[in-house]
């Protein structure tokens, strides 16, 4: 799955869980957007991203893992990581 | 004695999306309750009910959406619509740096809303936890709305939460009241709020102390004080007061709608007649009378009550306990007006937001009108005199005036509000 897919993938499921002031971003998204602080999502939010991006991947992400995810690229990383582990497995 | 003054209001009642239109309504006496399909639809014997016509703006333009996205349950919801309102109501600036340690929050409610907890209850049950979120517990817990409010209002004081059943609004009051006579904080949001909820209603209906007979003439079915009242009907809303120090309102120049001289609260321990959803007769008059000494008036001197009065068989007791707690009777009794004739029960906001109503009129001397008891209950009758009871909206210079709530669990309060005299 190529890093494009990855992140049209995750913008969507991003879009659930962002409020109506943060879209605009979507407008110019990038990797290096902050989670917490361009997105407004908090430690709560994430948990229920990774829920859906392990529904949507199909991989699990630890605890550990969890608390390393700060901005898109570290969300991007992670699921194409855990996906390269799953095809090497 | 630290003096203690409301200088703030909000409101979201069942005739009033705000201060302003609850207001409005309570002067032309517009009635909140109407019919509700879907009431019928799981069959309950009553179908009227007197639930707010909900308006976020108020959230929407002083909060990100990010602050307010997660916001569903509806007491919640309204306890924040309310508070923020009260908030700039009092002239206060939403500060979101820094916290502030003068001020805190106590806001109560019976319970969190269940049509939350049935989504969670449904999900576990069906075996599917990973699809709960992670937002449920600020959303169930019964401090969920005090939580809220300081967050949105950046609250450095105590901030906390009761619950009382019916008597949870004006307790939230007094608490609040005394929290500041204590020296523990300068200011205080102090209210309560309540769900619009069929979970809790249709319990009331299988009691057989909700009102039939009346789905077709909605307006007509709250009847407090009437000889013709069949049981209460249910409500939802939120009412809550910034309460502050006279000195801190003094130095910002602060509006002072009243004072909040006095409180009591007890419990008739339910003995002598008092049970879990009776009230003991002298559990009621020592509470009244505690609220007199509390505030250092005399009964002579009150000309106004605000009464629980809920229409059912509790209302010819009611006014026979406050005769005796006052001594007074017949032509001497005070004037007695219910809001529940407009707006119905809102329960654990019953208090809450009937003080807003009695602050209304004192702040802007009238006594709005009791409606639907042309047919005054003869028992009531014995004790006080019919033109106790406005039936029209009457002007009148309130000097003091008492508020008391009586919750199941056999628990009560009363407040005694008197207008700002510098």
């Amino acid at each position: 799955m190529k890093r494009k897919e990855v992140l049209k993938t995750f913008k969507e499921i991003l879009k659930e869980h962002v409020s109506e002031d943060e879209m605009q971003l979507f407008e110019n998204f990038n990797e290096n957007l902050s989670l917490s602080d361009d997105l407004a999502i908090d430690s709560l939010d994430v948990i229920n991203i990774v829920i859906d991006i392990e529904n949507e991947f199909d991989i699990e992400i630890s605890d550990e893992e969890v608390k390393q995810l700060t901005d898109v690229a570290s969300c991007l990383d992670l699921i194409e990581k855990s996906k390269q582990m799953l095809v090497e497995e | 004695m630290t003096r203690v003054v409301v200088t703030g209001m909000g409101a979201i009642t069942p005739n009033g999306r705000n201060l302003d239109e609850f207001c409005q309504s309570l002067l032309h006496h517009v009635s909140g309750i109407k019919f509700h399909k879907h009431l019928e639809e799981i069959g309950m014997r009553c179908c009227v009910a007197g639930i707010p016509i909900e308006d976020d703006t108020i959230l929407k333009t002083n909060f990100s959406t990010s602050d307010i996205k997660h916001i569903t349950s509806k007491n919640i919801k309204y306890a924040c619509i309310a508070a923020t309102e009260a908030w700039i109501d009092a002239g206060l600036v939403i500060n979101n740096d820094i916290e502030d340690l003068e001020t805190g929050c106590i806001i109560g409610c019976s319970t969190g809303d269940i049509h939350q907890f049935r989504e969670v209850i449904q999900k576990v049950d069906n075996h599917q936890i990973k699809r709960l979120g992670t937002r449920f517990i600020e959303q169930l817990m019964v401090s969920g709305a005090s939580a809220k409010v300081a967050g949105l209002l950046g609250l450095g004081n105590r901030v906390f939460s009761n619950s009382s059943a019916c008597a949870t609004g004006t307790e939230s009051i007094i608490m609040g009241y005394e929290y500041i006579r204590s020296g523990r904080a300068k200011r205080m949001l102090a209210g309560s709020c309540e769900s619009p909820d069929e979970y809790i209603w249709s319990n009331f209906d299988n009691m057989r102390i909700l009102a039939r007979g009346y789905n077709d003439i909605p307006e007509k079915s709250s009847r407090p004080l009437s000889a013709s009242a069949k049981g209460f009907i249910p409500g939802a809303g939120a009412g809550i007061l910034v309460l502050e120090t006279l000195e801190t309102a003094i130095q910002r120049n602060a509006k002072i709608y009243a004072e909040i001289i006095g409180g009591f609260s007890n419990s008739g321990g339910q003995r002598r007649g008092g049970s879990m959803t009776a009230p003991n007769k002298n559990g009621v008059v020592n509470c009244i009378k505690g609220a007199l000494k509390d505030a250092a008036i005399l009964p002579e001197n009150v000309d106004l009550i605000s009464g629980h009065l809920t229409a059912t068989m509790a209302d010819p007791i009611e006014i026979e306990n406050w005769s005796v707690a006052l001594g007074r009777k017949q032509k001497k009794f005070p004037k007695i007006n219910t809001l529940k004739s407009m707006i119905g029960h809102c329960l654990s906001a019953a208090g809450s937001i009937e003080i807003v109503s009695l602050i209304l009129q004192v702040h802007h001397e009238f006594i709005h009108a009791n409606m639907n008891c042309k047919d005054i209950h003869k028992d009531i009758l014995k004790n006080i005199d019919a033109g106790c009871i406005p039936q029209e909206r009457e002007s009148y210079k309130i000097r003091t005036a008492l508020k008391a709530n009586f919750g199941f669990g056999d628990v009560n309060a009363t407040i005694a509000i008197k207008k700002y005299n510098a």
